[in-house]
């Protein structure tokens, strides 16, 4: 006989109490008490034992010589145990009274994207992932709840415990979860930031008395563009540009006579979108001792865009430990380092950018001349002043490199039982050097007559401490209270420099570098950022009784740099309540197929500053400079006006949530109502623009509400070896401008698209965000009895007006035509946005899928206006055979006209299109070999998968790609600009573990 | 740990708070103001765009807004028509904030102060002459609408803003020195803030007083004309010429020089959006070539240091060029203007053939214009033949014979052919056109033409082009402008 004891903890360090204890096959046992301690004699020859309690996952514990245990018990998924990360701790899942969508790290895993907030897509209610473009690295945009404000409506990102960094850093592959704080009380916690939710991750870490593990992951991939858009032929083009001059009896240009300019050479979209490459390699090393545990982990992800030269390279590496000392200490860090580099072409100019370029440039014109140099556009006014997109996209060298350091190192001190201290401190660093040699191109159009060499470096970094207490403790038995009270201070600054020179006598690669660019031509930069920061004070109480009656109180004074001395505190209350409904005895009795069911809700206030810096002074601006006597000399000028009286903007949120478990918690979800209003908004005070071209400081004017319904479902089951879960997750969101400047007419305006010089978005007291705005139309007039006849346009000169031309909608009834006849035409923020998502097993295969979508959604085709603007001297679409020219023969082409005396291509619904879409975002079938040996030596478990990233889209958009993003900060969305088209990726792949 | 993380000093930025300390912050504030001067979209080149409804040049390229001003189909809502007015105010609101913080400085050189304020005002006035040639009635904005920040005034009458103009510009002239030593060459003096106070005058129908400051200019002898024409618009005889009043100080590799690039041929590193007519070309006396020659590149005509060899296609010919395809060339070749000429006063080549010479300084206003106006001036108070005197000035530089009993026509000639493509034949047309003097109508009713030349053969390049009154007499103001305004400022009539 042998006398052994233990303790018993939490995934968190929670001692569990009531833990069973048995020596397998016998009835020896016994239970942990109230500090989770054990002590069990058992049998001669007992080998192991096994734990158990409700809600954890049974384990068997190998004795060995050991008469000391330390036991880690794991919850089950989706169990009542389970925990979920909070703000400044962990809570079970069942005693949270806000709202956290959470998302493991199994399904983000990989999913061919650099960035794992795309694989988040479709994943979580009430997050909308909104892909800026489809550029290798691009990092896109989480929108939680809705655009909450007009300024940045970013979320926090906190990583492991530090508010910094950005998910581009993580390796998908290493994350353990991804929390989601959507509502106030939830959030409020890390209040100065949160008013746009919180983004927590969790890496990966070993586990107490784990063997050590090592897995690999491997993948490659081939990506194609999902879709090519239909232009004219160098034939179809010569004789549309005929026709466009005869049209208004103008002289023909000579070179669309010429022979040359007839001949169909290159198809622009497929000489720029090729083929593109992406590659994956992680390795992990994870375990732990008793008192230790220790993980680290390696990447390296390589992707390589559909144009050429764009591209995205990160080298990560990951090393976090947890120690136990003296049993009431623990100490512990992470760190990560990473290196990125890459390039992402210009796609958002009118002038430059690479794909709107391809879509404009001359079909007649070859890639490459048969001399070798680069297809030009320069012979002719009537080709454009555009530059061979190919050579734009292959010529230049360019590497952006980051260097981040993301660390912290913490201390926790269990003081006497169920009292804690905790310090953390955090460091954060991103090291950015910019290298781009442009070889000189005097041949083409937007000629660079000289070649250029410039190199940038910039620095930020940002210092976090926090010192946190945590109480703990259950009184009378039902009565549980936690609190957690701290201060949190957090600094930033910045810097960069960086020159260039002109003209290198030889530009090859080996001689490409400063001290050989003529020193004539030479230009070197340098400035400090502001130095910013952020402090608080902040209290949260949870209070439980009988885990069936919940309670959270929270309350902050936050401080941020951002506002002038007496503005810069902003006190922020929230609080939130559950109630359990399925532990109430007359519920339990009474309904039966309903296992868990709680009702929560709560009301809270969060600040948010994220607005430039040092809005309360007018800054004087360098670099205004003139040159008198041939000599530059310092200029300055004011650059951006002051408010003295800039404060915190404010959301407030009302949340109201309904938890439920159903048929053995093979069906869980939630149906939640929020209502988010957010008060002083910053905006820019409407100057009339007779105060030149300065910045515009923000005042606290606005409000803006986004309420909506959001409803997240599970299902999972088994037959048999067959296993399944299929989830589902949907929410409804309205957003609109309530209080701009307190009138109808005023705006926010947004930039305008090309030479067209269209205006598409504007931000309106009663309409939602970033609304598009022009004129209705009404068809093509088909004749002149038409125009004649027309009510529009009763009052209005028509002369300028033809049979073929738009017939705008008169509004206001005037029968004129004007700026007052412009409207709203549609919403570029989507109503609804859902997902569902699938997992399937049976015996060692393995099918997942995940469907992303959103409806209720216009998107504005400004691409098309450029691509059937006929005053334009580039390549059209297609769409413009079908132009009218005659009677009858189109009532949405206008007609060809160089001239355009009646502005057809003025903003209109004409280019507003549907922009609902539902993609297949990725699909993956996998092969698990395990159990396999090479003799007498075990091999490790292998699984290969095949997968496909952007498998289909569903949608009328007539665009590259529905996924528009943003083109304005938050005051443009979904508009064409000719963006970087998405990829379908095709991956082969295998996971290994040792 | 962290102390006071809340404490930030405006690290790298200088405010309102700590600037206009001493003299050096005032030197810096006044290059501020003349830096707009730099803007492409602005007096760099897009207030250019407005002299293309002229007959003497022909907008090419793609930019359908300058088209559509050419064509007198102006919107408020153009790119061009936003550009050229905040770019304006822009100059304002910086001469404004110089107005109101260099009487501040503690310590300075009180000369440098005096001469500072002239500079700030000559300039906010330069700014306000662009606004009201172009708009017309424009709201003033002065210093006290800055300290309120009250930027939303209705539109003034153009009597009080050239009110303005010329209270600016009067003060100017008295605080403005003469001549400025070397480090200083560039600055306004006082013969700039004369000289646009004649040119206001004439714009304002007060001729007596235009001979009054016209005079102080010409019988000046800091202001004498250049001994060549074309020293004017030629890199190395622009820094010390005595009749530059007022120019954009381009310097290569410091600033874009814009006017360089938008008027020079695509095929020799230019965009090529300006061709100067056939009607302009007609123009010139037959002895006129010194002029005529730094005024146009014509078909076969070269340039110094132009160094691109361009292969002469089947489109290219013609007249000398005929029979020579497939050669290579460094002369103008037809393809590259639609009416066989471009303009040569904004064109210069690096000496050591690398391109475009963004060293050349762009005149905003020549002693000569001066000559012209007050000839115009007494010509038209005291009859023909009175202005003789500075009209031969002009006439025996450029070469060319004396003119007796000149009559208002002849000065229209002579201001034609003297400044073409210098954004004054326009607004001399518009000015003219409201008291009755020249009829619009016959001048914009001709096509715009191309060369006689093959293979030109007198095409018309832009048809014959209606004017209607008032409308045309000035753009419209930008939509935005009277949308941010909620009716505040109302737009032009007719737009």
């Amino acid at each position: 006989q042998q006398s052994i004891t233990g303790t018993v903890t939490d995934s968190i360090g929670n001692r569990l109490q009531s833990v069973s204890v048995l020596v397998p096959g016998t009835s020896v046992g016994t239970t942990t008490n109230e500090n989770g301690n054990f002590s069990i004699t058992v049998p001669q020859g007992t080998t192991q034992l096994d734990f158990s309690l409700v809600g954890y996952k049974k384990q068997t514990v190998a004795i060995g010589t050991k008469t000391d245990l330390i036991v880690t018990m794991l919850p089950v998924p989706n169990g009542l145990a389970d925990v979920v990360v909070v703000g400044y701790g962990v809570q079970r899942k069942r005693d949270v009274t806000g709202t956290i969508s959470s998302v493991s790290g199994d399904a983000l895993k990989n999913i061919p994207v650099s960035n794992s907030a795309q694989a988040l897509q479709g994943r979580a209610a009430g997050v909308n992932i909104v892909r800026t473009d489809g550029a290798p690295g691009s990092v896109p945009t989480i929108r939680i709840r809705g655009t909450g404000t007009i300024n940045s409506a970013d979320p926090l990102v906190v990583i492991d415990g530090v508010p910094a960094g950005s998910l581009n850093d993580v390796n998908p592959n290493d994350i353990a979860s991804i929390e989601i704080l959507k509502d106030a009380s939830s959030s409020a916690i890390y209040g100065t930031r949160a008013a746009n939710g919180v983004v927590l991750v969790t890496t990966k870490k070993g586990n107490f008395g784990e063997q050590l593990k090592a897995s690999v992951n491997l993948y490659t991939g081939t990506s194609k563009a999902i879709k090519y858009l239909d232009l004219l032929t160098a034939p179809d083009l010569a004789m549309l540009k005929k026709e466009a001059y005869t049209n208004d009896g103008l002289t023909v240009p000579g070179i669309w006579s010429d022979p040359y300019y007839a001949t169909q050479r290159t198809d622009w979209q497929r000489a720029l979108l090729g083929t593109g490459k992406t590659n994956n390699a992680d390795v992990a090393l994870r375990g732990g001792s008793s008192n230790s545990t220790y993980s680290f982990s390696g990447n390296y992800y390589d992707e390589q865009g559909l144009i050429p030269n764009s591209y995205f390279k990160r080298y990560s590496a990951r090393i976090n430990s947890e120690h136990r000392l003296f049993k009431i200490i623990r100490v512990g860090e992470n760190f990560l380092y990473s290196n990125t580099q890459g390039n992402a072409p210009d796609t958002r100019s009118t002038q430059t950018g690479t794909v709107w370029s391809a879509l404009r440039f001359n079909p007649a014109i070859p890639v490459k001349n048969e001399d070798g140099s680069w297809g030009t556009s320069k012979a002719d006014n009537e080709l454009g002043d555009i530059n061979n997109p190919v050579m734009t996209a292959v010529d230049p060298d360019i590497k952006n490199t980051n260097n981040n350091i993301l660390t912290n190192a913490y201390i926790e001190i269990d003081i006497v039982k169920g009292l804690r201290a905790r310090a953390n401190f955090g460091y954060s660093q991103n090291q950015y050097v910019g290298y781009n040699f442009t070889p000189a191109e005097p041949e083409q159009t937007r000629s660079i007559t000289l070649a250029t060499l410039s190199q940038g470096e910039a620095h930020s970094s940002s210092l976090l401490e926090e010192y946190t207490i945590t109480y703990n403790n259950t009184f009378a038995k039902d009565h549980s209270v936690n609190f957690t009270g701290g201060y949190s201070a957090q600094t930033f600054k910045s810097s960069n420099f960086g020159a260039s020179r002109n003209g290198f006598d030889d530009p090859s690669d080996p001689l490409r570098n400063l001290n050989n660019g003529n020193p004539a031509y030479q230009y070197n930069y340098g400035s400090k950022g502001v130095k910013s920061g952020l402090a608080s004070y902040f209290g949260r109480l949870n209070y439980s009784y009988k885990s069936k009656y919940l309670l959270t109180l929270t309350m902050r004074a936050d401080g941020s740099s951002k506002f002038p001395v007496n503005e810069q505190w902003g006190y922020f209350p929230a609080f939130s309540a559950g109630w359990r409904i399925s532990d109430e005895a007359f519920f339990k009795n009474n309904i039966h197929f309903i296992n868990d069911l709680k009702l929560t809700g709560g009301w809270g206030e969060l600040g948010n500053q994220a607005v430039p810096d040092l809005q309360y002074l007018a800054i004087i601006g360098t670099n205004q400079n003139y040159n008198f006597d041939n000599t530059p000399v310092n200029g300055v000028a004011v650059t951006s006006l002051a408010n003295p009286n800039i404060t915190w903007e404010r959301a407030q949120m009302t949340n109201i949530s309904l938890e439920f478990g159903l048929l053995q918690n093979k069906i869980i979800g939630t149906l939640t109502y929020f209502d988010k209003n957010t008060k002083d908004m910053l905006i820019p005070y409407p100057l009339t623009e007779t105060y030149g071209i300065a910045a515009i400081p923000n005042q606290n004017i606005g409000t803006l509400n986004n309420r909506g319904i959001e409803v997240e479902l599970n299902y999972q089951n088994k037959v048999g070896d067959f296993t399944y879960s299929i989830g589902a997750n949907a929410s409804f969101i309205k957003n609109k401008v309530t209080f701009l400047y307190g009138d109808k007419d005023n705006y926010i305006g947004s930039v305008l698209y090309g030479r067209q010089a269209l205006e598409t978005s504007r931000t309106y007291e009663g309409q939602p965000i970033a609304s598009f705005y022009g004129f209705k139309t009404a068809g093509l007039y088909q004749n002149q009895k038409e125009i004649d006849e027309d009510a529009n346009i009763a009052n209005d000169d028509k002369t300028n007006i033809k049979p073929g031309d738009v017939r705008f909608v008169d509004q206001n009834n005037d029968g004129k035509i004007d700026d007052q006849d412009r409207i709203y035409l549609g919403n570029p923020n989507p109503k609804a946005v859902f997902g569902i998502n699938g997992n399937a097993g049976y015996k060692n295969f393995d099918l997942s899928f995940s469907f992303a979508g959103v409806s209720g959604v216009s998107l504005y085709n400004a691409d098309r206006v450029a691509g059937l603007d006929a005053t334009g001297v580039f390549n059209w679409y297609a769409d413009q055979l079908n132009r009218w020219h005659g009677e009858g023969t189109s009532n949405t082409v206008p007609r060809l006209t160089k001239e355009n005396l009646h502005n057809n291509y003025r903003s209109s619904d004409l280019w507003v299109e549907d922009g609902s879409y539902i993609a297949l975002k990725n699909i993956a079938l996998g092969y698990t070999f395990n159990q396999l040996h090479a003799g007498a030596t075990k091999l490790p478990d292998v699984r290969l998968y095949v997968s496909c990233y952007n498998a289909f889209y569903i949608t009328k958009y007539t665009g590259f790609t529905p996924e528009l993003g943003y083109t304005d900060g938050n005051r443009q969305r979904g508009v064409d600009v000719a963006q970087y088209p998405s990829a379908r990726t095709f991956t082969v792949g295998a996971s290994i573990n040792f | 740990c962290i102390k006071h993380p809340l404490e930030t000093e405006p690290a790298g930025n200088y405010t309102t708070q700590n600037y206009w300390r001493n003299q050096t912050d005032v030197l810096a504030g006044v290059a501020g103001i003349y830096n707009i001067l730099f803007q492409e979209d602005g007096a760099g080149h897009g207030n250019y765009i407005f002299e293309d409804q002229s007959d003497d040049i022909s907008v090419d390229g793609d930019h359908d807004d300058y088209k559509a001003i050419e064509r007198f189909n102006a919107n408020p809502t153009l790119y061009q028509i936003r550009t050229t007015w905040i770019f304006s105010y822009e100059q304002i609101a910086r001469a404004n904030n110089a107005i109101i913080y260099i009487p501040k400085v503690p310590v300075m050189d009180e000369d440098i102060r005096t001469r500072s304020m002239g500079e700030a005002y000559f300039l906010r006035a330069y700014a306000y002459w662009t606004l009201n040639n172009i708009y017309g009635e424009v709201p003033i904005v002065l210093e006290d609408n800055v300290l309120n920040g009250n930027y939303n005034v209705p539109k003034n009458t153009s009597e009080e803003v050239r009110a303005q103009i010329e209270a600016d510009l009067l003060k100017a002239a008295d605080m403005l020195p003469e001549t400025y030593g070397e480090a200083d060459r560039g600055r306004v003096s006082k013969g700039a803030a004369w000289g646009m106070l004649c040119k206001l005058y004439m714009t304002w129908e007060k001729l007596d007083k235009a001979i009054e400051y016209g005079q102080k200019v010409i019988s000046n002898a800091n202001y004498s004309l250049a001994p060549k024409y074309a020293d004017n618009f030629t890199v190395g005889t622009q820094i010390d010429n005595s009749e530059i009043l007022f120019a954009i100080w381009n310097k290569d590799q410091f600033n874009a020089a814009p006017a360089n690039i938008y008027f020079t041929a695509r095929a020799w590193n230019g965009w090529g959006f300006h061709h100067p007519t056939e009607n302009f070309a007609e123009a010139f006396e037959p002895g006129d070539t010194a002029r005529k020659k730094a005024t146009l590149v014509a078909v076969g005509d070269s340039v110094p240091n132009q160094s691109s060899l361009i292969t002469i296609g089947p489109a290219d010919a013609y007249q000398m060029f005929a029979g020579k395809e497939g050669q290579e060339t460094g002369r103008m070749l037809p393809s590259q203007s639609t009416t066989g000429y471009n303009l040569r006063k904004y064109t210069a080549f690096k000496p050591d053939g690398s391109g475009l010479n963004n060293d050349l300084k762009q005149p905003l206003l020549r002693t000569a214009d001066i000559y012209l106006l007050v000839a115009e001036a007494k010509v038209r108070t005291s009859g023909a033949g009175a202005g003789d005197n500075e009209i031969n000035v002009v006439r025996k530089r450029a070469g060319l014979g004396e003119v007796h009993g000149a009559a208002f026509n002849d000065v229209v000639h002579e201001r034609r052919v003297e400044l073409g493509g210098e954004n004054v034949r326009y607004f001399d047309l518009l000015r003219w056109d409201k008291v009755q003097l020249i009829n619009m109508d016959t001048i914009v009713g001709k096509p715009k033409l191309a060369s006689p030349l093959p293979p030109y053969n007198s095409s018309v390049v832009v048809p014959a082009r209606t004017f209607t009154r008032p409308k045309d007499y000035y753009m419209p103001i930008p939509q935005n402008v009277i949308d941010e305004s909620k009716g505040i400022i109302t737009q032009n009539p007719n737009y």
